[in-house]
């Protein structure tokens, strides 16, 4: 029987040298200039109380367990000392430096490790290594919502509410008053109520008043509220009704051949930019668009309004809910439909009480998802918003427009209120059900063979959606060829040079930017996946929300929030790489917890628990055992945290600086300036290189698209 | 080396999995758990393992005292139902593991490992991934994985319960002289009374979370210690007697005829007689019974007999067949009373 081994892989106290290291290597301070060990006296009694404190820590570990032995209470108390030194030195610091980062995440994972190494099971490294996850989660999700939240001045509330650009704007071209048109509708719906209430007049008049007055200003008020809510209305249905259409079609007789042309076009909106199809849009159906200009020869601007961005977002986001319900399509057990028939069920009843309830909870979740979608897209509105006013695109403007952090604050939590509305609603409706989505097991379910009158219809109305979308992309394939689009359409090379100086140093540090933030994300996905699935942790269901949270907040209010809490001093952070890597990695921190969870539900618990019982330690098994098995849910988490780092834009757009653009933001730029040739050069590259990306993962495609559907 | 366990509990949530649970097994025993589905067998085993945290109780490996180690410190060997081999190693690997986690020199490592392999017979399987194995090979690669450290307790958690009845009798004689021959301390848990019989020097016998009886297989037999572990153990019926005292001990009332018997706690008054078949004689007492039904089963006959005292099994000779109707005379040679309405009164077995 041999003695149980000192902690630490040789015995040596590293997480102390590590801390001693980094205390008087890295610079302290950020800041021309800054460099050498801490000077100031805080910083210096910080270091050395905190390795005091390290050093007794690990001698803990080798003390034989003892409930509530003296020394380590003392060791506790020393080791809170140490990070409460740390705390005010931070606090009073010009702009924290990496010296400062690492002892604190020292600190931090010294007290994990204390506080886990005097609970006999739990692991002390483990403990560590939670204790500073469970910090950085804290600070880089919750954080800067509450800063979000704190930044809102109450008094300010009453005059946003009846600004014009919320609710209700005035366009004084018009012949008639936007507010007496809104009037107008929502008198005829207290009509339509007293009418058809026949019992209740008062209620009747009083929700179609209501009603009308909603359906008013959705149509005529110009303002931000109405107009966000009109867009997502009509979207969500729309993207979850054909979602459905085409899974339906996926899974009954479809030709092989539509099976494939669904997968691949449902992958293109899914890894690009989403206001790439705005931009396709502009390119066809524009002012000079292609179609509408050159084919029909017409010369209007309907695209720039609601009509345009519910175009795009349809396109846009269909993919999204189509991914979702086929989850939910492909675990539909044929045999339970047969069952039901043989039970004497005809076919209209087999779909209310079969398929229908099996079907609810995969609608559900497409129709939540595309409602968030299309509430937080900030590309398209930016881009074909014409005279109108959107949620996400508010925030954007009254932070970096009108130079107003409250009101840009207002718009954000407006945004996180609908938010959290439409998931309680959700939630009411469908119970715990609605957040699990579908595993995609490849099984072969689906619904089996459609009516044939439905059969057609849909595969007609896929063949024109698959045009539509195929030929958009194409049209900006050729747009980075010819000379000026919708007017000059010959040949040219000359975007492409201009690419090279102008857009080819964004790119390469895009694909840096993401790729620095792509492997942090899957390794904190996996490690927290891992804490959430297999480890006691008191709010463990919390920590688990917070994550959600941070994929569920629309990107522009996170983006403010970031702004708000990180550019004071001590943080000092906005314009940097560093920030840039961190709101990538804590917005997609969600997508790495969900590869890790569904990967680790394929590692039996037995395998760790035979690992344990072998004389491994806890971080053994994880590295040996468990790490191993959860490779493909890493690699998948990689490359999706990869892509998604690539497209996003919302969050980004408020964190960059001038030395350290991302392509989206550039794109974005030049579209709204009209650079279509340079644009689409942009717009090729990216959706090329992405589908390239994608492509790495294609042995591993099959058993991960539904999880890429379930996280847009 | 030897375990001992101490007033140990485990609850999961409001429901105690096991409570105040005290056992030993001495050096070098071979202890089986025993106990229908859910009475906290595996609980146990993973209290001894680490793998739960005791809430009440202490564990003890001879002089020291586990209670609070985390399973990778405690050293003891444990053999998974589902074998739970590492699907991303070979043979060798997987039993190299814990001498690796040790940090032995590779030299020494692999030398080891190739020799618990041979232990259990799976020379030439070193290469091969665990799962082109079969069941009872990959049984023996976990049992190898487990004995190479040497571990001062071995626990098996119904290790065979995933093989054919065919390889299961193989490999319980095979597991038994191994056990034999290492001499090592083993903890064993199963629902498989036959197995428990055969492969233990001690049984313990459970019951919702709590422990009924602990013995040599043949006394916890002979003489359960009250009527649920009698009807646990082999077969046996129940009958509703009276009981009076005797000049030797008691003596239970049938027929006017007073029988000597015996009762772990001696009562009088109404009792149950609890009679295993092969104490029951066809044909060689006065008792009055009539057969319901006889199943030949091979090796006996087991007939189904109608009594007064309700329901008896009884082993019948193979020729003449009883007949179904038929009125037989029975005595028999021992058997254990329970005062009536002490614990559960199962139904007949
Ligand atoms: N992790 C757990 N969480 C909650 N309850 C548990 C857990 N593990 C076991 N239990 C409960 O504790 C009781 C004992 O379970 P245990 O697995 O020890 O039974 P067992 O005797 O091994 O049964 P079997 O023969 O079926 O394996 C059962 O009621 C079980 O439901
Ligand atoms: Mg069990």
């Amino acid at each position: 029987m041999p003695a149980p081994r000192p902690l630490g892989p040789t015995g040596l106290p590293w997480p102390l040298l590590l801390a001693l290291l980094a205390w008087g290597l890295l610079p302290w301070e950020r800041g021309a200039g800054a460099s050498g060990p801490a000077s100031g006296p805080w910083a210096l009694g910080g270091g050395l109380a905190f390795g005091l404190a390290l050093a007794l820590a690990l001698f803990q570990g080798r003390v034989p367990p003892g409930p509530r032995s003296l020394g380590r209470v003392g060791v506790g108390l020393l080791q809170g000392a140490g990070l409460g030194l740390f705390l005010v030195d931070l606090l009073t610091a010009e702009a924290v430096g990496p010296g400062q980062a690492a002892v604190t995440l020292l600190a931090l994972f010294s007290l994990g490790h204390w506080l886990a190494g005097s609970t006999p099971t739990r692991d002390p490294l483990l403990g560590g290594l939670t204790w500073v996850a469970v910090a950085l989660v804290l600070l880089f999700i919750p954080y800067p919502l509450w800063v979000l939240l704190r930044t809102l001045d109450l008094g300010r509330i009453p005059a946003l509410l009846a600004d014009g650009r919320f609710l209700l704007l005035e366009n004084p071209y018009t012949p008639a008053s936007e507010a007496a048109l809104a009037l107008a509708v929502g008198g005829v719906g207290a009509l339509v109520g007293l009418l058809a209430a026949r019992g209740r007049r008062f209620l009747g008049l009083g929700v179609g008043l209501a009603l009308g007055l909603a359906v008013g200003l959705a149509l005529f008020g110009r303002g931000a509220l109405p107009t966000s809510l009109l867009v997502a209305g009509v979207v969500a249905p729309l993207a979850t009704l054909l979602g459905l259409g085409f899974a339906l079609l996926e899974y009954s007789q479809a030709p092989p051949w539509t099976r494939a042309l669904l997968r691949g076009l449902a992958l293109l909106p899914l890894i690009s930019p989403p206001f790439i199809l705005a931009f396709a849009l502009i390119l066809a159906f524009g002012r000079n668009g292609f179609v509408t200009h050159h084919l029909l020869g017409l010369d209007q601007n309907l695209l720039y309004g609601p009509l345009g961005v519910i175009l795009a977002q349809v396109l846009a986001f269909t993919p999204v809910a189509y991914m979702v319900i086929r989850g939910t399509v492909q675990n539909l057990e044929h045999s339970l439909m047969e069952a039901a028939a043989t039970l004497g069920a005809r076919p209209w009843r087999v779909f209310r009480t079969v398929t229908w309830p099996l079907l609810r909870p995969g609608l559900a979740n497409a129709f939540l998802l595309t409602v968030l979608e299309s509430l937080s897209d900030f590309g398209n509105p930016l881009i074909l918003g014409g005279d109108r006013q959107y949620l996400a695109t508010e925030v954007f403007v009254a932070f970096t427009g009108r130079y107003d952090p409250v009101e840009a604050s207002f718009y954000g939590v407006v945004l996180l209120l609908l938010v959290f509305l439409v998931f309680f609603l959700q939630y009411r409706w469908l119970g715990r059900a609605a957040f699990i989505t579908a595993t995609g097991r490849p099984s072969r379910g689906g619904g089996g063979p459609l009516p044939p009158g439905l059969g057609a219809v849909l595969a007609g109305v896929f063949l024109l959606w698959a045009v539509l979308t195929l030929g958009l992309y194409g049209s900006v394939a050729v747009g980075s060829l010819v000379k000026l689009w919708g007017f000059d359409y010959t040949f040219t090379l000359r975007h492409y040079q201009d690419f090279l100086v102008l857009g080819l140093p964004v790119f390469l540090n895009t694909l840096k930017v993401a790729f620095y933030a792509a492997v942090p994300t899957a390794l904190l996905g996996l490690f927290l996946a891992y804490v959430l699935q297999r480890q006691e942790l008191p709010g463990k269901r919390v920590l688990e929300a917070m994550t959600l949270l941070s994929f569920a907040m629309p990107g522009t209010a996170m983006g403010v929030g970031y702004v708000l809490a990180f550019n004071p001093s001590p943080w000092v952070l906005t314009g940097t790489t560093l920030i840039l890597v961190l709101a990538l990695v804590f917005r997609e921190v969600p997508v790495g917890v969900r590869a890790g969870v569904a990967g680790l539900a394929q590692v039996d618990r037995s395998l760790e628990e035979a690992s344990a019982t072998l004389g491994a330690s806890p971080l053994r098994t994880l590295a040996r055992v468990v790490l191993p098995l959860l490779f493909p849910a890493f690699l998948a988490g990689l490359v999706f945290a990869f892509v998604r780092g690539m497209t996003a834009v919302s969050q980004v757009v408020f964190l960059v600086g001038p030395g350290n653009l991302l392509a989206t933001v550039l794109l974005l730029g030049w579209v709204e300036q009209g650079q279509m040739g340079r644009a689409a050069v942009m717009s090729t590259v990216m959706v090329l290189s992405l589908v390239a990306a994608t492509l790495l993962l294609w042995p591993l495609n099959r058993r991960l698209d539904v999880r890429l559907g379930g996280l847009p | 080396m030897g375990l001992r366990l101490e007033g140990v509990g485990k609850r999961f949530g409001p429901v105690p999995a096991v409570e105040d649970l005290s056992l030993e097994v001495p050096p070098g025993a071979f202890l089986t758990l025993l106990g229908p589905s859910g009475c906290g067998k595996s609980t146990t085993l993973r209290l001894v393992a680490g793998l739960e945290l005791v809430d009440t109780g202490r564990i003890w490996l001879g002089e020291r005292e586990i209670t609070h180690l985390p399973p990778h410190q405690r050293g003891l060997g444990m053999v998974f139902q589902n074998y739970a081999l590492f699907p991303h190693m070979s043979v060798l690997e997987n039993v190299a593991y814990g001498l690796r986690s040790r940090g032995l020199p590779p030299a020494e490592v692999g030398l080891r490992a190739r020799e618990a392999l041979r232990r259990v017979g799976l020379e030439g399987f070193e290469n091969r991934p665990p799962h082109t194995l079969s069941g009872g090979q990959q049984q023996r690669v976990a049992l190898a994985r487990a004995l190479v450290l040497e571990p001062p307790v071995l626990l098996l958690d119904e290790p065979l319960s995933n093989l054919d009845a065919q390889l299961r009798r193989q490999l319980r004689v095979w597991l038994k002289s191994l056990q034999g021959e290492l001499g090592i301390t083993t903890l064993y848990v199963t629902h498989d009374q036959e197995e428990a019989l055969g492969l233990s020097d001690l049984v313990a016998v459970m019951r919702g979370g709590r422990l009924e009886q602990v013995g040599p297989p043949e006394e916890v037999y002979r003489y359960p210690r009250n009527p649920f572990v009698a009807s646990f153990m082999g077969q046996g019926s129940f009958l509703e007697v009276l009981v009076e005292p005797g000049a030797e001990g008691l003596r239970a009332q049938l027929d006017g005829l007073g029988f000597p018997v015996w009762a772990p706690e001696p009562f009088t008054g109404p009792g149950l007689l609890f009679l295993r078949p092969e104490e029951v004689v066809l044909g060689g007492g006065s008792l009055p019974g009539r057969v319901r039904t006889a199943l030949f089963l091979g090796e006996r006959v087991e007939v189904y007999l109608e009594t007064p005292w309700g329901p008896l099994l009884a082993f019948g000779p193979r020729e003449p067949r009883p007949r179904p109707g038929e009125a037989v005379a029975w005595g028999f040679r021992g058997g254990v009373v329970y005062p009536r309405g002490a614990g559960d009164v199962p139904g007949p077995a």
